[in-house]
């Protein structure tokens, strides 16, 4: 039976339902003026893809700069503005909106069995919004380009700097509306549009891990508008706010701005979170071990994630007391992470493992958001983290959270639901191979990192000194894999769109109510509305009717 | 999960099987299954809106609370120039358009449309007063150039000094200042900040043009000065932060309810057109929650910008 | 140096807090190596001994109270111990030894100039002396940096109106990196210097051998009198300013009731924005010096109005036990153009 089982993918033939979300209408003002979210998924989809690109691009740039320790690829004003737009580019226009405004906005109306966002029209609007937003960034980055690194710091954007700050301020002020769009469509989305029977409790947990992020999103996002806005106008109409010429104080502008961002970070990696669990759960054919426990720990994730701001400021001349309750709280953030891993691992276990690519990203991404954990531990530590800081340890610790997080979860995501998206499979070699690429590309460019900051290397440097050279090769050379493995999706998986073999509506033998329905899904998802009468990822169940 | 379609459990959420059956309203849009979880819907999605506006408010608040601890007495004095009676006569008028605004929500509940209309306007008029003696509040400030930037000139005791406007000034319309703070004022000219162009501090020193032994003539030169003139220099300390956040709080608030004046033609327009009845005025209702929120904004701005320093004390 | 030129994993220890950090930071990487390896052991055992070849019908487990709690008490527990570890070495570092010689730091786009209390100035070099506590009093007269030594595992930003401080104890002779490490603008990584750590006797030579500047604290005399700061500050009786004599390190009782210590930033204030915080008996009518003076003229200022203190208690032998600075009265240079 069990070779029987696993074939069964493979041997059965499906066709193409005959009518779906991609082909109710082909016309490019069909698409353009949608409002099924599924459509919006896909705009969204498309847009963060040339922007993750656009933002590569800038990230190549600064990984031969540093090649050799001299600078001689770039000019530094070149090199700041390269790796200013990578930062601008992958967090505000790639990161924020990645898993949420594609594949949230994809699946949470049909994993809550409803037919749409509550809010279809805002829906559309923000995707608007986020490319108006977008073009202001690149036009920024057109004319000129940006050089105050993505955290705008205060007085260097306000005053010192020559670049196209207040255009790209504009840019991320515009794109953060719609991050708070989708936030308080999904918050609502998921208070009042659940199908009958879809009790909290029986959320999947990727919708709870939604739900926290949204409440970042709309809860944070506001400040970084405002903060934004003062950054813009005291840097056009020379009003004081952070200058210190006029007594303001740079360092609260950084509070306000990490009062944000560091929100903003878990903003990015929850809904990364809520893939995993589907992605665990669906392999291993098993129940998700500790439902509770991962629900819960999103919202606690969401709640302390707003209060340890100040961590970023330990050396910055905040009170030390002031830093002992931060350090403190910063800590204690890391428990609900370490409890959302020791569950995915023992879900593992007595489970039913299949090794497909969802399932390689998926333990590429526990690895390497362990190891991003852990080394965030260095910085709460106040000690170390004043040696550790404004060093690439930082950039490594951040990578390995963002990358090693939140892009292989997308990636996850992505071949996840690829099939319930296009109605089709992509070859399994190739995409076993680009996981493997990324995994292995990924921590070489990253982990010499850790060892270069220890070294005491600092961040945005364009020339280092000679001894270093080393490590920097290794990590130029780890970006090069990194980038194959990036490209090499968008081959195969643009291939699978006309010659993938069809997939029918649960290739992967999943329960959940997005595998119930047609792939791709009709325009209003559910022929008939579903109603549910049991928890997610009741596997057993399943088993016990065969 | 799995879903069944068993008969037993459809009265498990409150939701029908699918809208339309009987009654169906002309606003309902086909993805709720019923107008009440429509209703509900757009109410929390109102309120989820206005926490968001209170965090970006709060950015605001949160600047103007270390400031006003850090200058206090700048913040004090510079405060004493704002009028007390205009800003009370707004605080009036905002209040009496919140009162309009509850009594066209009300007469939306009960499907008079006329009666809507009349008190959506208003509150218009009430809303574009407010705006009006905002546009008064703030010429007078531009006169006395008691604005934030190059001009900017602030004396607690009134000695004259920021009197002496230059005829060129003097002459200069209110546009023709915004233009020249807008192209003015974006970033430096092109150069580096640094260059030894822009003047060293120690300079201004009257009779100490070099205040330290030479030697290290590399690293002589100061920071780029503020540009403005010495009158902006002399200011009091603190009390051009004060006017910055007087601008940007007031401001964003004005522009609320400009927005508001908009979202409000758009109401009159479709109750004109006769879409809003007892059955249906959800956007009346989450619009009054809009104007109440503005509302409530100023109500914290008033004492905070206006009467901090009229106590008892002083 | 620890492992080869080429591949090196730990900066020289050089300070008397190298070490500590070092501890901690060994004791942080094995947790990481040890919890990496529990989590990839796991995944991998689970993922390889359950795939659904060996076993293909899963066995359902909704999950396990006692050990969730396991796995969030013992990694809190854990956290807490590091958490408590790291404070101690923060304080440390952050709180610098009463006896200290005091270095005067400004940075500016893209530079480092150093101020020595006798006189000395240096750009992008700072000269200290092995074994000896040393603080940095820093400020930045642009944008933010932040001033860095690998090699002492010390670092602290520098920022713009405030002063902030930095304190070393180097413990091994040699040539160190200076960084900027907070970003600056264009030439960031152009913002570097050395630290050249030198035995005692070398580095009175050194100090000796300097330019001939007068001391700090006497160009800051030079300027309070060339202010006017002296017609009022006379420290006579009646004067219309405070008498500043013994003032530096003192609690001020203030008109408004509060009562503050007359540290560096206090100085630095009273100069800038004098009505914030008005000596109790003296009426508001100082003018503010903002725009008008230099970092490194406030710097000087303030060596002077300290220096007044220390006038006062070097009588009482409370000052500094640092051979080099008990006294930032001029040792050496008299002539002064």
């Amino acid at each position: 039976m069990s070779t029987a089982v696993t074939d069964v993918v493979v041997t059965e033939t499906h066709v193409m339902p005959e009518e779906h979300y991609l082909n109710a209408d082909h016309s490019l003002k069909s698409w353009l003026l949608t409002q099924d979210h599924k459509r919006i998924a896909i705009l969204y989809m498309l847009t963060i893809t040339f922007f993750f690109f656009v933002g590569g691009i800038m990230a190549s740039l600064v990984r031969l700069e540093l090649l050799t320790p001299a600078g001689d690829l770039l000019e530094s004003d070149t090199y700041n503005k390269a790796f200013t737009m990578h930062g601008v580019m992958m967090i505000f226009f790639f990161l924020i909106p990645s898993v949420p405004a594609t594949l949230g906005n994809f699946l949470i109306p049909m994993m809550i069995g409803a037919k749409d966002l509550a809010f279809p029209k805002i829906n559309l609007l923000s995707w608007y919004i986020f490319v108006v937003g977008a073009c202001f960034g690149l036009a920024a980055m057109i004319t000129g380009g940006v050089d105050t690194g993505w955290t705008f710091y205060a007085p260097l954007s306000t005053t010192y700097s020559n670049t196209n700050v207040i255009l790209t301020a504009v840019g991320i002020l515009i794109a953060g509306f719609a991050s708070i769009f989708t936030g308080l469509n999904f918050i609502v989305t998921i208070h009042k549009m659940r199908a009958p029977g879809q009790t909290w409790f029986r959320l999947p947990l990727f919708v709870w891990a939604h739900y926290a992020a949204s409440i970042i999103m709309v809860l944070g996002t506001p400040v970084i508008a405002i903060t934004l806005i003062l950054v813009a106008l005291e840097r056009g109409f020379h009003i004081g706010i952070f200058d210190p010429r006029l007594g303001g104080d740079p360092i609260l502008f950084q509070h306000m701005f990490w009062f944000y961002s560091h929100p903003a970070v878990y903003i990015m990696i929850l809904p990364g979170m809520g893939v995993i669990s589907e992605v665990v759960t669906t392999f291993s054919h098993k129940r998700i071990f500790g439902y509770k426990a991962i629900a819960f720990s999103s919202v606690a994730i969401a709640v302390f994630g707003f209060l340890v701001w100040a961590h970023h400021m330990f050396i910055a001349g905040i009170s030390m007391y002031a830093a002992l309750i931060f350090s403190l709280i910063s800590f204690l953030v890391a428990i609900p992470s370490a409890i959302k891993v020791f569950n995915w691992s023992a879900t593992l276990y007595k489970g039913s493992v299949r090794w497909n690519t969802p399932m390689l990203y998926a333990f590429g991404f526990i690895g390497l958001f362990t190891i991003g954990g852990l080394t965030g531990l260095f910085l709460a530590a106040l000690g170390l983290d004043v040696h550790l800081t404004e060093t690439y340890f930082i950039v490594a610790h951040f990578h390995y959270v963002m990358v090693g997080g939140m892009v292989l979860a997308y990636l996850c995501g992505i071949h996840h639901w690829w099939p319930k998206m296009t109605g089709r499979l992509y070859p399994e070699l190739p995409a076993k191979l680009s996981a493997l690429l990324v995994f292995v590309g990924f921590n070489l460019t990253f982990m010499p990192q850790f060892i270069l900051g220890y070294l005491g290397m600092p961040r945005r440097y364009h020339s280092y000194p000679p001894e270093w050279q080393v490590l920097n090769v290794l990590s130029t050379a780890g970006a090069s894999i990194l980038a194959i493995g990036f490209l090499l999706p968008m081959l195969y998986l643009v291939w699978s769109l006309k010659y993938g073999q069809v997939a029918g509506p649960n290739p992967w033998e999943s329960t959940g109510l997005e595998w119930e329905t047609s792939s791709p899904p009709p325009s209003h998802n559910f022929h008939e509305t579903p109603v549910v009468t049991s928890e997610p990822y009741n596997y057993g169940e399943k088993e016990g009717e065969v | 999960m799995a879903t069944r379609t068993d008969p037993e459990v459809h009265d498990v959420g409150a939701h029908g099987h699918h809208a339309g059956d009987e009654g169906h309203h002309p606003r309902h849009l086909h993805h709720f299954d019923t107008m009440d979880q429509q209703k509900d819907a757009s109410g929390l999605g109102m309120w989820v809106f206005l926490i968001q506006e209170v965090m970006f408010f709060g950015g605001l608040f949160c600047a103007y609370l270390v400031y006003r601890n850090r200058f206090f007495p700048a913040f004090g004095a510079a405060s004493a120039t704002l009028s007390i009676e205009l800003g009370t006569f707004n605080t009036v008028v905002l209040i009496g358009s919140s009162l309009t605004m509850a009594l066209a929500v009300n007469a939306a509940q009960r499907g008079l449309v006329k009666r809507l209309m009349g008190f959506i306007i208003a509150t218009m008029i009430l809303g574009t007063v407010f705006l009006g003696v905002k546009v008064v509040e703030y010429s007078q400030k531009f006169e006395k150039r008691e604005i934030p930037g190059q001009n900017f000139c602030f004396e607690p005791q009134g000695g004259g000094r920021c009197a002496g406007v230059s005829e060129a000034q003097e002459k200069e319309t209110i546009p023709d200042l915004l233009k020249r703070y807008m192209t003015g004022g974006l970033g430096h000219p092109p150069g580096e900040p640094s260059d030894s162009a822009l003047a060293h501090g120690a300079a201004s020193i009257p009779g100490e043009t070099v205040t330290t032994p030479e030697g290290h003539s590399s690293g002589e030169e100061g920071p780029p000065p503020l540009p403005g003139g010495s009158e902006r220099q002399r200011s009091m300390p603190g009390s051009e932060i004060y006017f910055s956040l007087y601008f940007a709080m007031t401001g964003m608030h004005a522009l609320h309810m400009i927005i508001g004046m908009g979202l409000m033609l758009w109401l009159l327009y479709n109750a004109h057109k006769g879409m809003y009845s007892a059955a249906y005025y959800t956007p009346i209702e989450n619009f009054g929650l809009y104007w109440h929120f503005v509302d409530i904004v100023w109500i914290y701005l008033f004492p905070l910008l206006y009467l901090i320093n009229r106590h008892g004390g002083h | 140096m620890m492992f080869s030129k080429y591949l090196p994993f730990f900066p020289d220890q050089a300070s008397t807090i190298a070490w500590q950090v070092d501890a901690l930071y060994l004791f942080l990487v094995a947790i990481t190596i040890f919890f990496t390896g529990l989590v990839a052991a796991m995944v991998l055992t689970f993922s390889i001994k359950y795939r659904k070849e060996k076993n293909p019908i899963a066995t359902q487990i909704e999950g396990s109270v006692p050990l969730e709690i396991m796995w969030s008490v013992i990694p809190l527990g854990i956290a807490m111990v590091i958490y408590v570890w790291a404070a101690i070495l923060y304080f440390n570092m952050e709180r610098a030894p009463k006896q200290a010689m005091e270095i005067y730091v400004v940075g500016k786009q893209w530079m480092w100039k150093v101020q020595h209390p006798s006189g000395p100035r240096e750009i992008n070099q700072l000269h200290i002396p092995v074994d000896q506590n040393v603080r940095l009093t820093m400020i930045s007269q642009d944008v933010l940096h932040s001033f860095s030594i690998p090699e002492f595992r010390v670092k602290h930003e520098v920022l713009p109106g405030r002063y902030t401080q930095l304190w070393f104890n180097a413990n091994k002779t040699g040539t160190y990196h200076l960084f900027c490490t907070q970003y600056c603008g264009t030439k960031h990584s152009g913002m570097i210097g050395e630290i050249i750590v030198m035995e005692p006797a070398m580095y009175q030579a050194w100090l000796s051998g300097g330019s001939g500047e007068g001391s700090l604290a006497s160009n800051g005399e030079k300027l309070f009198t060339s202010l006017g700061c002296v017609t009022c500050h006379s420290g006579q009786s009646g004067a219309r300013g405070p008498n500043l004599a013994g003032a530096f390190g003192n609690p001020v009782k203030l008109a408004d009731g509060r009562t503050v210590v007359a540290d560096e930033n206090y100085v630095r204030e009273s100069i800038l924005n004098p009505q914030a915080k008005i000596v109790a008996g003296f009426g508001p009518i100082m003018p503010t010096f903002t725009g008008q003076i230099n970092e490194e003229s406030l710097i000087q200022l303030v060596a002077y109005v300290k220096s007044l203190q220390a006038e006062k208690q070097t009588t009482t032998g409370a000052v500094a036990g640092s051979t080099t600075n008990p006294n930032p009265e001029p040792k050496q240079g008299k002539p002064t153009k």
